[in-house]
């Protein structure tokens, strides 16, 4: 069993947590931090009383991490760092990702969506620039944010915080930033461009989630702690190997897990390194990443309860392929896109003239996808893309009457 | 105004008592001037954005907005960094903060230049509720300028969207591009320069869209896959299409019906297709250039004492899906049985054209979509019709072949109907009685044949003895106040749209 720690400082956010979502502090006009302020409350491991009510406007004054500069490792308060299989791009970013979940609540289980997590739950995730990406890790990096999403009474919380040239303090800025930044990747320089921050606004713009596409309420969701996404090993070092969903499981911060793992579903691990391998990849297995890769890189905004709901283009892991074509894109022109000298989003056979691979390879803000949050092209995203698209078979045509 | 006075007073009686009505509205008239702007007031508590590191200041006020607030972009022109994303309902509890106003001191004196913005959207506006956008321009965004998303209730006042200079495909996409979104209001604007539409309204319904001028466009207005909308005294010219009615087979639950056009001027939407070069267009790019108003797929429409002059190709175009696609029917066929199950209707039922006056139509026809088409009837009747019916969706659904995609043969009611659109020449390109021989599906094997009707003056193409109903009028309510033909406002320039 695990020896992670469970703080009780939780009970306390609880209680705490009916004075809403963040409403006491969204007034520029006030200092964030005033004397009375939760994010000067000094007591508890984790400072709860500031994670429920106040947008701290610095990182450390939540006390998530032993090192306050170093929110990679060494969590307070039980939390647990989790991987995805294939995760979103973000510019050659490495991202360490933490979830807290209150002692004694749990997550409880989804087979397709993220779980739902109890008031309390902190979910942190940084983002850092290596010199080369061959190198990767936190000593030869580069910590440009840390995003907070914070589970408060009202709902989800997203805080975007800075980190400054010296690394030693992350500042809140909901206003976002554009950072400028250069990274080496297979031996060569790529920049410099603008790496942006989104601001507080636009953390909703790809996370959010309609109960269906013609509902006007659309919730503050996480996207990446679904199950087919943690369905993966992680290394918790003096703890081993482990599965992640057994692990939350014993660690006690999860409930619903199928006692069947094999009946979980599970996109496919690919990391930029599994680009030499998909030469040796059956096209199932391409189909299997691809969707994987487009899963986590699009359908939280295409599907029909997500913000791209208007384009008709669906793209969630477990939607079949083979019954739902159109709506993969096969054949199917843009709605809200004039297409360029492109016709279809995907033409079988063909990702040269494919719109959904232009788009992923684009970086023109007209062009590009996604919109927001990608500054460089993820060449080995758009080459198992494009592999997939040109395993497909089929025509499109139209011949004008 | 006195030629426009010349031809609505040819289009009827009520013609002359509309324009002597008309004299005064100012949206028609010039470009980008707006009286309305000169000495604007802002409440006391307005939140006045600096012009120094206007990005970040408005992104702010954007993101600490509460209920109520007036943002107010000072006067000049700015270069915007990135895009400014509004949330109406950032916690996602489902009760938005409401009555947002967005202003500037005016649309040609408080410019938004989004030129050298990492974003692509200009303005983006989501889960909002009674967002008003008022008395600004937004230029040069490389995607959509003004975007608005899931919010209920949108005023777009005064406002402009433009791309300046040579009209060319890296101009963004739409400029006043309301979508997914309920109770709209677009009045008194400018749109210029979009390599889509200028005014789009989508996936929408109760929208009021008036005195309006789009200039240069590829679509001028497009109101697509929504639902009551009343497009009225605006003016489209100098697009690739004028005004357009579409529903497209998006498959998320949203299609359009109940759409009037009437009372707008629109004229020489003659610019060719400057964005898209592609083999098989999408959306309003299959519309042919000169073009001036197209019904496309849409059921329920009404078009009525519009000043249509001086097209290419064609006045008015009213068509199914099938020509847009014709493997709608056979290859294409399963992938579109989804959507037609989710609501999709691929031919269009219902429509009426009347009174409007048409003229000065098929100088210079072209357009891929409909070369085909172009060379039979230049052939056979030396060039297009001013008002042209494609006729094959009502053919197939009459003749019960393809009743699971097109739906039960036409019924009284369903019509396509036109009438008093002036003395102008009608064309069908297909017949639309199954057991006629002349249209092919007598023959073995079955197949339609163009048959390529054609009326230099309307005898009997799209002659209904009884005429259609008319249809409700649309009306927008906005925090509180209603707006548009049904409410109860008044004092509104376009009043006498209304009355006709």
């Amino acid at each position: 069993m695990t020896t992670i720690k469970r703080s009780v400082i939780f009970s306390s956010l609880l209680a705490l947590a009916a004075c809403g979502g963040g409403s006491g502090s969204n007034d520029t006009a006030t200092p964030p931090t005033q004397p009375e302020s939760a994010c000067a409350n000094s007591s508890g491991v984790i400072n709860a009383a500031a994670l429920a009510s106040e947008n701290c406007e610095a990182l450390s004054d939540y006390r998530l991490f032993q090192n306050p500069s170093d929110p990679t490792r060494n969590p307070n308060g039980g939390g647990i760092p989790y991987d995805l299989n294939t995760p979103l791009f973000s510019d050659y970013t490495s991202k360490y990702r933490f979830v807290f979940v209150p002692e004694g609540t749990k997550a409880a289980y989804s087979e397709q969506e993220s779980f739902d997590f109890p008031v309390g739950t902190v979910i942190t995730k940084t983002f850092a620039m290596p010199a080369d990406t061959a190198f990767r890790g936190i000593d030869n990096e580069t910590k440009l944010e840390t995003r907070l999403l914070i589970r408060r009474q009202a709902g989800w919380a997203a805080l975007p915080y800075i980190w400054n040239d010296e690394g030693t303090e992350a500042t809140l800025a909901i206003a976002g930033d554009s950072l400028r930044q250069t990274v080496i990747h297979n031996g060569k320089q790529l920049g410099p461009f603008t790496y942006s921050v989104p601001d507080m606004n636009q953390c909703k713009q790809c996370h959010q989630l309609k109960a269906d596409s013609n509902s006007s309420v659309s919730r503050f969701e996480p996207i990446g702690p679904k199950a087919r996404h943690l369905n993966g090993n992680f290394d918790y070092g003096t703890e081993g190997t482990q599965n992640q969903l057994m692990f939350w499981q014993q660690a006690g911060i999860l409930e619903g897990l199928p006692a069947d793992l094999s009946t979980v579903d599970k996109v496919p691990v690919y990391q930029d390194s599994d680009l030499q391998s998909l030469g040796s990849k059956t096209e199932a297995e391409i189909q299997a990443l691809a969707k994987g890769y487009l899963d986590s890189n699009c359908a939280h905004c295409h599907r029909p309860e997500g913000g791209a709901s208007n384009t008709g283009l669906n793209l969630e892991y477990w939607r079949d392929f083979e019954t739902a074509k159109f709506a993969h894109g096969v054949c199917k022109k843009p709605v809200a896109y004039g297409g360029g000298s492109l016709s279809f989003d995907i033409k079988p056979g063909d990702a040269e003239n494919s719109i959904l691979h232009f788009r992923m390879q684009a970086t023109n803000p007209g062009d590009r996808m996604p919109e927001i949050a990608r500054s460089l092209t993820h060449e080995e995203g758009v080459a198992l893309v494009a592999k997939w698209i040109n395993n497909l078979t089929g025509d499109c045509t139209n011949s004008q009457p | 105004m006195t030629a426009d006075q010349g031809k609505r007073q040819s289009a009827g009686v009520i013609g002359l008592t509309l324009a002597l009505a008309l004299t005064g509205c100012g949206g028609s008239d010039n470009d980008n001037n707006d009286s309305a702007s000169q000495n604007p007031a802002f409440p006391d508590d307005a939140i006045m954005l600096p012009a120094d590191d206007l990005t970040r200041a408005a992104k702010e006020a954007f993101i600490t907005a509460e209920s109520g607030d007036v943002i107010v972009f000072p006067e000049g022109r700015f270069q915007i960094s990135d895009t400014l994303t509004f949330d109406g309902d950032s916690a996602g509890t489902g009760t938005p903060i409401s009555n947002i106003t967005i202003l500037g001191y005016g649309k040609d004196k408080t410019i938004l230049d989004f030129s050298q913005s990492t974003g692509g959207d200009g303005l983006f506006v989501q889960n909002g509720q009674g967002i008003e956008i008022r008395n600004l321009g937004v230029y040069e965004a490389a995607n959509n300028a003004i975007k608005l998303i899931n919010t209920d209730g949108i005023v777009l006042d005064s406002v402009a969207t433009v791309w300046e200079g040579e009209l060319n495909k890296d101009n963004g996409a739409y400029g006043l591009y309301p979508v997914q979104s309920k109770n709209i209001l677009i009045q008194n604007s400018y749109v210029r320069g979009s390599a889509d539409a200028g005014i789009y309204v989508g996936q929408a319904e109760n929208i009021v869209v008036r005195r309006n001028i789009a200039v240069e466009n590829v679509a001028g207005i497009e109101v697509e896959n929504s639902i009551n909308a009343d497009v009225y005294d605006n003016e489209a010219r100098g697009n690739t299409g004028g005004i357009l009615v579409f529903d497209l087979p998006i498959g998320q639950g949203y299609y359009g019906s109940n759409v009037r056009v009437f009372d707008n001027q629109v004229t020489d939407n003659n610019t060719d297709n400057f964005a898209n070069a592609s083999e098989f267009a999408a959306g309003v790019h299959i519309v042919p250039p000169g073009t001036g108003i197209i019904v496309l797929s849409t059921p329920d429409v009404e078009i009525y004492n519009n000043t249509i002059t001086n097209h290419d190709t064609l006045s008015v175009a009213i068509t199914s899906y099938l020509l847009a696609d014709d493997t709608l029917l056979t290859t294409g066929a399963a992938e579109y049985a989804p959507v037609v199950a989710d609501g999709w209707t691929p031919v269009p039922r219902n429509i009426q054209l009347r009174d409007n006056d048409i003229s000065e139509s098929g100088a210079s026809p072209r357009g891929k979509l409909i070369e085909d088409i172009i060379a039979g009837y230049t052939a056979f009747h030396g060039g297009l019709p001013a008002v042209l019916y494609d006729g094959i969706g009502e053919l197939m659904a009459n003749s019960g072949m393809a009743a699971a995609l097109l739906g039960a043969p036409f019924g009284d009611g369903e019509r396509i109907c036109a009438s008093s659109n002036g003395g102008v020449s009608y064309g069908q390109v297909y017949g639309t009685d199954p057991t006629d021989p002349a249209n092919g599906l007598q023959n073995t094997p079955s197949a339609p044949e163009a048959t390529l009707k054609f009326e230099a003056t309307q005898t009997g193409l799209l002659a209904c003895s009884t005429p259609p109903t008319r249809l409700a009028p649309a009306k927008a309510t906005i925090n509180g106040k209603a707006y548009g033909c049904a409410s109860n406002e008044t004092g509104d320039p376009s009043a006498a749209s209304c009355a006709l």
